[in-house]
């Protein structure tokens, strides 16, 4: 009977131990610098090459097979610690397979306990771990998948809007169904193809430089401004688009999405309503005009009738009359007044408010209560004020005019006072005109702009036009007024007015 | 010469210059273009002594076919003999800054009247008149 030495059995052992662990592992030894100097059968079939192209290279586990450069330093890290080193590697051989290799690197010691190879052992875990991730990225991949397609539905369906994505050279890399009705190219034409075919010839340079400037906004991750841009069809039509953008980055790559509306009809309506505006205006301009005509005959038969010898109440009744006509002349210049302000604002000029009050103070001579009214007048002015000089002429002149026909009678202890306060900077002036009048009931305070509003009737002498002009004027440059009152104490209004520099014009 | 399609107007104002001075001369036509008949035989018959050349013309703007700039354009082209002493105003009761601008772009109008016409206005016409020989333009509201 044999004896089993135990050296026997050991070796035995060992040697199925290390045609099992050869089957089973990939194993290779690599020298201090990396270099490949051993590795058996399943790390060539791993690697699809053999010991003499593969033998003195770094090892391509330890270098490239690392799935992070953190992973690689980390393995660095603790293989020069002279400690062990697990963890999964991931391979991708020539011929496109992908491993996953559960590694442990033991680095191995001489005598002096120098590191002088590694040993690396490799078990491939590819199926196991594949399944197993596989199956977490199939459900991934679905829900993902149902994420798209929601999004992608919505996105190839908005038909009103117009979407475009492109890339940051500015090539059209999506195209929805709204882009493809308004512009007429199919997706297949578009894609690949810059945004600016998309913009009106005529408004490229345009164009282009407001689309950048929104760029630029959105890329230092402030909002970027609606802009009005004229889009072109593949037919050449040109139609009138809002376009907005917003921009994500993926990995290196920037993207902007464009949405873009079809304002064609907005325009439409606009124009519109523009021309209407202006047809209106010029009615009523034609209109006042034409009706002064049988006024001003009248009024010239009127003179004629004061020449004849006429009695007491006849001549008591022409003045009636003259006055009639009079209110009837002034109501028709102011609706021909108002009815041309807007055109007013080409005509800006240095306004000389000394000169405004001046000629106004004679203009509002006539009128009642003139002559008890004391003027406080104060004009503080650091910059030249730019306005349309009639325009302020008219503003002045009514809030002035108001004041005086609202005072209350001259008596030993009430003086009627009228402040009027000017103070102009670079931006804008602002106009004062206070009273310490009659007063405006607090009910009728918000309708005092109102078109025929007139104050107490026993009173008033007015057209009911003017405070309705002056607002008007007022809302026409973006000025501001305001009216504060007191019944029996006075009323004052505050007005505002841009100071219509060079630059702080608005382009109409 | 009073130049007015309104009836009204045309009477009114041959009053006012009756007023002023009862010795003119005033010759009235309706349209403009009746007008321009009148300066072409006075261009033709310069001898007539019924046609007598006037001195101050008063054109109404507003009429219809032949408005008052529409009568400038006519008038420019005539021939007649000193054309340049003939002052011709245009009378209006508008005081559109347009019409007054355009006015005073007009060769041979001496200047805009608003009305009703007085018989201040007239004074006031021919006082500065005799003030100032140049040719000058003049506005009167």
């Amino acid at each position: 009977m044999q004896t089993i030495t135990r050296t026997d059995t050991l070796s035995i052992n060992e040697k199925e131990l290390l045609v099992s662990l050869n089957d089973h592992l990939i194993i290779s030894i690599s020298d201090i610098s990396g270099c490949i100097i051993y590795f058996n059968d399943n790390f060539s079939k791993v690697l699809g090459a053999t010991l003499k192209e593969v033998h003195g290279q770094a090892n391509q586990l330890l270098k490239c097979l690392a799935t992070s450069k953190a992973i690689y330093w980390e393995i660095r890290k603790t293989l020069t610690t002279g400690q062990k080193w697990n963890g999964v590697l991931f391979y991708e051989s020539q011929n496109n397979t992908s491993f996953w290799l559960e590694t442990t690197i033991t680095p191995l010691k001489d005598e002096y306990g120098n590191v002088i190879k590694y040993l690396i052992v490799s078990r491939d875990i590819s199926n196991h771990y594949c399944d197993k991730t596989h199956k977490r990225n199939i459900k991934v991949n679905s829900e993902l998948k149902a994420i798209e397609t929601k999004y992608s539905k919505i996105f190839q369906s908005i038909n009103v809007g117009i979407i475009v994505v492109a890339n940051s050279k500015g090539n059209i890399i999506e195209w929805n169904k709204g882009a493809e009705l308004a512009f007429g190219y199919s997706s297949s034409e578009i894609i690949d193809e810059p945004l600016t075919v998309l913009i009106s010839k005529k408004q490229v340079d345009k164009g282009v430089k407001e689309i950048l400037k929104v760029k630029d906004k959105l890329d230092n991750d402030t909002y970027g401004d609606n802009i009005e841009l004229l889009g072109l069809r593949k037919n050449g039509e040109e139609f009138p688009v809002e376009f907005s953008m917003s921009n994500w980055q993926s990995g290196e790559e920037k993207f902007y999405c464009a949405f873009m509306l079809d304002i064609s009809n907005r325009k439409k309506l606009e124009e519109k309503l523009k021309k209407t505006t202006k047809d209106l205006e010029l009615f009523l301009y034609r209109s006042a005009h034409d009706l002064k005509a049988p006024l001003t005959s009248a009024e010239g038969l009127l003179n004629l009738l004061k020449e004849e010898k006429l009695d007491k109440r006849g001549s008591f009744l022409v003045t009636m009359l003259d006055e009639t006509l009079e209110k009837g002349r002034l109501l028709l210049d102011n609706l021909a007044f108002a009815s041309i302000i807007s055109e007013k604002r080409r005509a800006i000029t240095v306004v000389d408010f000394q000169k405004i009050l001046g000629s106004i103070m004679i203009a509002l001579k006539g009128i009642n209560n003139y002559q008890s009214v004391a003027f406080h007048i104060a004009i503080e002015q650091e910059n030249d004020f730019y306005f349309n000089r009639e325009l302020i002429d008219s503003i002045l002149q009514n809030l002035i005019h108001n004041a005086i026909c609202f005072v209350k009678p001259k008596t030993e202890t009430h003086i009627p006072t009228i402040r009027i306060h000017i103070q102009v900077t670079k931006q804008g002036a602002h106009l004062t005109v206070a009273d310490n009048g009659l007063g405006i009931n607090k009910n009728h305070l918000d309708k005092v702009y109102n078109l025929y509003f007139k104050g107490n009737s026993e009173v008033s002498q007015g057209t009911g036009l003017g405070l309705y002009i002056v607002k008007r004027i007022i809302d026409d440059f973006n000025g501001e007024i305001n009216v504060t009152s007191e019944i029996n104490k006075g009323t004052s209004f505050e007005v505002i007015l841009p100071n219509l520099i060079e630059g702080n014009r608005r382009n109409d | 010469m009073l130049i007015d399609d309104n009836k009204i107007d045309l009477f009114v104002n041959q009053r006012i210059i009756e007023i002023y001075n009862p010795e003119v001369n005033i010759r009235t036509f309706n349209n403009g273009m009746s007008a321009i008949s009148f300066f072409k035989l006075l261009e033709l018959n310069v001898s007539i002594k019924s046609l007598v050349l006037p001195e101050v013309v008063f054109l109404d703007v507003n009429m219809p076919e032949m408005n008052g700039f529409n009568f400038f354009e006519e008038y420019r082209f005539l021939n007649i003999p000193n054309k340049g002493s003939i002052d011709i105003y245009m009378l209006s009761s508008s005081i559109c800054p347009k019409d007054i601008q355009k006015a005073k772009e007009e060769t041979f109008c001496s200047g805009y009247i608003t009305k009703p016409l007085t018989v201040e206005k007239i004074k006031n016409l021919l006082k500065r008149e005799g003030m100032k020989e140049n040719q000058q333009f003049r506005k009167i509201i």
